[in-house]
């Protein structure tokens, strides 16, 4: 036959197919697979190309090159140059370029002084993102995208009180007057925000030589940040990377911020599970359909076989019809996967930023390969039977074509699973475990499946005579029964696992910003207003989390080696190196740390207040410092502290939250250690936004006290995690569907059988009340043992992570255990009803006829 | 003399079953003329409907030779077979076995499709409107009776002007009325294209419509007349 011929005669065949609705399980599943990828594939890639612009906002551009040195302009400047050279035709530069110059001077109005922390700004800073100033002290604050001109200072509220001056003063720094003229509150890439002590004054580049400031061998901090495309900002990082000196380095959004991305890779990860779950699920269902469609066009095969047709014509008709479904299929997936996640975002629009970048094409291209390799994978090693139907069966209605091995069509099976988790997670450990994992369930479940099935049988007796017959049934077609409730078992299983891994995410995240989470940092409280400052927070009905004593300090020897020789080139570079630690000492180790070497030391002396020094002071270091600087256990660390060292031997490794919004440290010493040294004291608390003023009581009762807002900062967080809990849950909702077409597909295979019985049953005289009751009871009972299947799988599975892989105690959930086998059986109940009610509506002579 | 549309030479067919072997059919040698019409009668498990397949290609001999139109299908592959059939032969089927999701028109089509022949359409609506179906075109089967679709069945078998034709039962799925009908009709149309007719039934009212009759019992052919 022709290939036009084929193509017409399959299109023919697949349109009254698809009327007389045999596909439409196959179809359904396909496009459950392919709407839940594309939804997944678009709202991820526009969620995370949004984050990263919020992100660049709070960095205040896509990428900022640090050094401690002005740069040769070769790296900056000349590289936009050449770039518009080599583009002559386009004359709009594809990178900006702000730069700052961060360092630390005494601020000067009459006769006080304040050490502050000065950033000069380029006019065109901040390339992204925005800062908040207020005309006033705490009056209303106005989101603005200019930076100081020249001539002028806006600076934080602590110069004003600390130099005792007005907004519209003058203050000098260096040799330069300079006129306050607005307050900051709120500047995007303060990220070193919670160590920053002396307070900012923000002024303009051009009036940094006049103050005379900076001279070589200064201290300075040189930023310079870039905004471009994200192939250009790649292209330049790609670029000016390897030109770098070991002091200078390249930040981004993917190593600044780790609240929210940690936050947020969970969310992805997560996402992609329920995907992959939704797909297997679906594939499961594509391949029941499949062979039930496969053994439908038996006849088919065998009278075009039978007028001629050669093997590979028949075979190829059902591969076109095959291609042609799963173009259709995802197609409309796609366009279905757009419209719902443009539906996500419309629901989300407010927690949205304005401009939230549309997704590119590559989910759409994905999501239709998908569904080839999906159909093809699935349906295509039952589907090859049809090409063996002998052409004889028009004679003889009983001959079955000779099944390909059984091994080959699981061999087939299991290699496309392996494939499809292996493209979803990227990971072969992963791939192998759940590969294993699935594996094991299956074996163990049919085990199961078998004693519950022998156990029935043996209890039948003692059924009330109305569930008898149904009972029966179910045992009589239990070649057929045991595996769909096997296959009911692994898909309820799937599901609850979905929505139990769902509901914990979601308390973590929860959990991890509570209501009340500290709002406003308080760093600089002096010893000696310890006692004044908890009695002012105790007086304005304020919470704060513990009063944590800090000395700065540099680490200088490991061992007695001087750090800098001692680490590895590129951990020269490393901030705990370069700045200042907060030191501090603690009594017990803080709720959210875990242990992962060493012991934490005995707290005996419960509450002295002052301990006495150790004679040999013992550290604990947090574990991801301790690895990049190759630190282990009883390593002796020097400190340099004020204008003395510190011995400590470290005495355990510690792991840190540093996403948990409360004060964190590298260090931590054994209480006592720090007794000589200079120390201030450190807290966190939460404000309602109607307090602020209370704030100002603050500043003017404590001048010295460091105050950090983070209020701006967890309201993104919050409202980012909102935005993602809505998401997960859409895509849950994939899973569930993919879920009802495994069950609808596993339904429809015993159909045909059914029908015939039940028609028989009819004619020879029971009644369709009896029938019913029979299918209730034959339904209902096998919902129940696949829901015992289920928690039984779910329980082991939970148990393995819990225990396993995430170190936490398990507890079996007593609930379940009632509620998935009454959820089964209603579930699986009320859909075989439904599928089965041709059973009591055909009229038994057709049925017969049929047959 | 004309030539033979058919013939075969000791001709042994057997199964396994349940690890013993059952002869179907043995020593069965015989040869048909082009143009004749010959009955295959026996009770039923006398072999008959085996004998229709393996003579059409359908099914492969244990041993023996068959020869359709000159092509030895005991030495050909399912495929070759295949080619032989669409080229020669039409089929008539107890059951009828119209693909039911194909309109009357298209089933038709199906032989001259599997040729690649021209106008298949005009010639399918003709061959239609030739057993009284002008105006059941676009029917599917479902809505058809048993004679309606037992009548788009011989449109489909003598559309391509076959060689030689098998039928199986041609009436036995119908009531004596329609199943006359359908008889005249099947050989009416045998007598237009004159093509050479193998008719597989138990009804011997029918078989003695045919010029000869072979006999069949227990595999083994008992009379040719």
């Amino acid at each position: 036959m022709t290939l036009p011929t084929l193509l017409r005669l399959a299109l023919k065949l697949l349109f009254r197919e698809w009327r007389s609705g045999s596909l439409t399980v196959m179809a359904t599943a396909l496009l459950i697979a392919i709407t839940s990828h594309t939804t997944i594939g678009f709202f991820t890639e526009r969620l995370s190309n949004a984050m990263e612009a919020k992100a660049t906002h709070l960095l205040g551009a896509d990428l900022v090159i640090k050094s401690p040195s002005a740069m040769d302009s070769t790296l900056l400047e000349n590289y936009v140059d050449e770039q518009i050279a080599e583009r002559a035709n386009s004359n709009t530069p594809n990178l900006n370029i702000a730069s700052t110059v961060e360092f630390t001077t005494v601020a000067i109005a009459g006769d006080e002084l304040k050490l502050s922390s000065v950033k000069a700004v380029s006019n065109n800073y901040p390339l992204k993102g925005f800062m908040r100033t207020s005309l006033t002290l705490f009056g209303e604050e106005i989101t603005t995208t200019d930076s100081p001109p020249a001539g002028e200072l806006w600076v934080e509220h602590r110069v004003l009180s600390s130099l005792n001056i007005d907004v519209g003063d003058t203050v000098d720094i260096g040799d330069s007057s300079l006129k306050v003229s607005r307050v900051l509150t709120f500047e995007p890439d303060r990220s070193g925000a919670f160590y920053a002590l002396a307070p900012r004054i923000l002024m303009n580049l051009n009036d940094l030589p006049k103050a005379g400031i900076v001279q070589q061998g200064s201290r300075v901090d040189y930023r310079y940040l870039v905004e471009g495309s994200p192939a250009n900002i790649k292209a330049y990082r790609d670029w000016i990377k390897p030109q770098l000196t070991p002091s200078q380095s390249v930040l981004d959004i993917h190593n600044e911020r780790p609240a929210v991305s940690s936050s947020l890779v969970r969310a992805e990860s997560y996402m992609k599970l329920a995907g992959l779950v939704a797909i297997l699920l679906a594939a499961v269902a594509i391949a029941m359909s499949a062979r039930l469609y496969a053994e439908s066009h038996y006849d088919t095969s065998a009278l075009i076989r039978c007028l001629g047709g050669r093997q590979n014509d028949v075979l190829f008709i059902f591969i076109l019809q095959l291609a042609i479904l799963a173009f259709f299929s995802g197609v409309i997936g796609s366009l279905l996967g757009w419209v719902s996640q443009s539906f996500i975002a419309f629901l989300i629009k407010d927690m949205l930023p304005e401009s939230f970048p549309q997704a590119s094409l590559t989910s759409a291209w994905t999501g239709l390969a998908l569904s080839f390799i999906v159909l093809f994978g699935f349906s295509l090693p039952t589907l090859i039977r049809l090409r063996q139907v002998s052409p004889l069966r028009v004679l003889r209605k009983n001959l079955e074509p000779n099944s390909l091995s059984g091994a080959i069509i699981y061999l087939a099976t299991f290699i496309f699973i392996s494939l499809l988790i292996f493209a979803y997670t990227q990971d072969i450990k992963l791939t192998t475990a759940s590969l294993i994992g699935g594996a094991t369930i299956a074996l163990f479940g049919f085990i199961i499946v078998a004693l519950l099935f022998m156990l029935l049988n043996k209890l039948n007796q003692r059924f009330p005579l109305i569930i008898k017959s149904g009972i029966r049934n179910l045992i009589r077609r239990k070649n057929e029964t045991r595996w769909q409730t096997l296959a009911f078992g692994i898909t309820m299983m799937a599901m609850t696992l979905v929505v139990i891994i769902r509901s914990d995410l979601i308390d973590t995240w929860q959990s991890q910003l509570p209501e009340d989470i500290p709002n406003h940092f308080v760093m600089n409280i002096l010893p000696g207003d310890v006692n004044a400052f908890e009695e002012f927070l105790a007086d304005n009905n304020i919470t704060s989390s513990d009063l944590y004593p800090v000395s700065r300090g540099r680490l200088t020897h490991i061992n007695g080696v001087a750090v800098k020789a001692s680490v590895t080139k590129e951990e020269n570079g490393n901030e705990a190196l370069n700045r200042e630690l907060n030191l501090t000492e603690a009594k017990v180790m803080q709720k959210d740390n875990r242990l992962v070497q060493g012991e934490w030391w005995p707290n005996n002396v419960a509450s002295s207040k002052a301990t006495p020094a150790p004679t040999s002071p013992k550290v604990s270091i947090e574990a991801r410092l301790a690895k990049k600087l190759n630190i282990n256990l009883n390593d002796e660390l020097t400190f340099f502290i004020g204008s003395r060292h510190l011995k400590a031997n470290v005495s355990s490794i510690r792991t840190v939250k540093w996403d948990s919004f409360k004060p964190n440290f590298y260090m931590v010493f054994e209480p006592g250690s720090l007794n000589s040294y200079p120390t201030t004291n450190l807290t966190s608390f939460y404000l309602p936004e109607q307090n602020r003023n209370v704030l100002n009581a603050m500043l003017r009762q404590f001048p010295a006290i460091t105050l950090l807002e983070v209020g701006a900062i967890l309201e993104q967080i919050k409202s980012i995690l909102s935005q993602v809990t809505l998401a997960v849950e859409i895509v849950l909702s994939f899973v569930l569907f993919a879920g009802f077409a495994v069950t609808f597909a596993a339904l429809q295979s015993t159909l045909s059988q059914r029908l015939h019985e039940g028609a028989l049953m009819r004619t020879l005289g029971a009644s369709k009340r009896q029938i019913r009751i029979n299918q209730w009871v034959e339904y209902a009972m096998m919902g129940s043992l696949s829901g015992l299947i289920a928690i039984s799988g779910t329980e082991v599975v939970l148990w393995a992570l819990y225990t396993q892989v995430f170190h936490l105690e398990f507890n079996a959930n007593p609930l379940m255990i009632i509620l998935l086998p009454l959820i089964g059986a209603s579930v699986i109940g009320l859909f075989g009803v439904f599928t089965s009610r041709k059973v009591l509506n055909e009229s038994p002579t057709l049925v017969l006829r049929d047959v | 003399m004309s030539n033979l549309a058919l013939s075969i030479q000791a001709l042994h067919k057997s199964v396994e079953l349940n690890q013993q072997t059952i002869e179907i059919l043995s020593n069965i040698s015989l040869s048909i003329a082009e143009g004749d019409s010959v009955a295959i009668v026996g009770s039923s498990g006398s072999g008959k409907s085996t004998l229709l397949g393996l003579m059409a290609g359908l099914d492969n001999t244990t041993s023996g030779a068959v020869t359709l139109m000159g092509n030895n299908l005991t030495e050909m592959s399912e495929d070759q077979r295949a080619k032989v059939r669409a080229e020669h032969v039409g089929f008539v089927f107890q059951s009828f076995q119209l693909l039911p999701n194909l309109s009357a028109a298209e089933n038709v089509m199906l032989p001259m499709e599997v040729l690649n022949q021209k106008n298949a359409q005009n010639r399918a609506a003709a061959m239609l409107e030739r057993v009284g179906l002008s105006h059941r075109l676009t029917h599917y089967p479902n809505q058809l009776s048993g004679g309606e679709q037992q009548r788009v069945a011989l449109a489909r078998a003598f559309v391509t002007q076959p060689d030689i034709l098998f039928a199986d039962e041609p009436t036995g799925n119908l009531d004596t009325k329609t199943g006359n009908h359908i008889a005249d009709l099947l050989f009416e149309l045998n007598k237009e294209v004159n093509t050479t007719l193998i008719l597989v039934t138990h009804d011997e009212h029918l078989a003695k419509r045919c010029q000869c009759t072979i006999r069949l019992e227990a595999g083994a052919l008992v009379t040719a007349s």
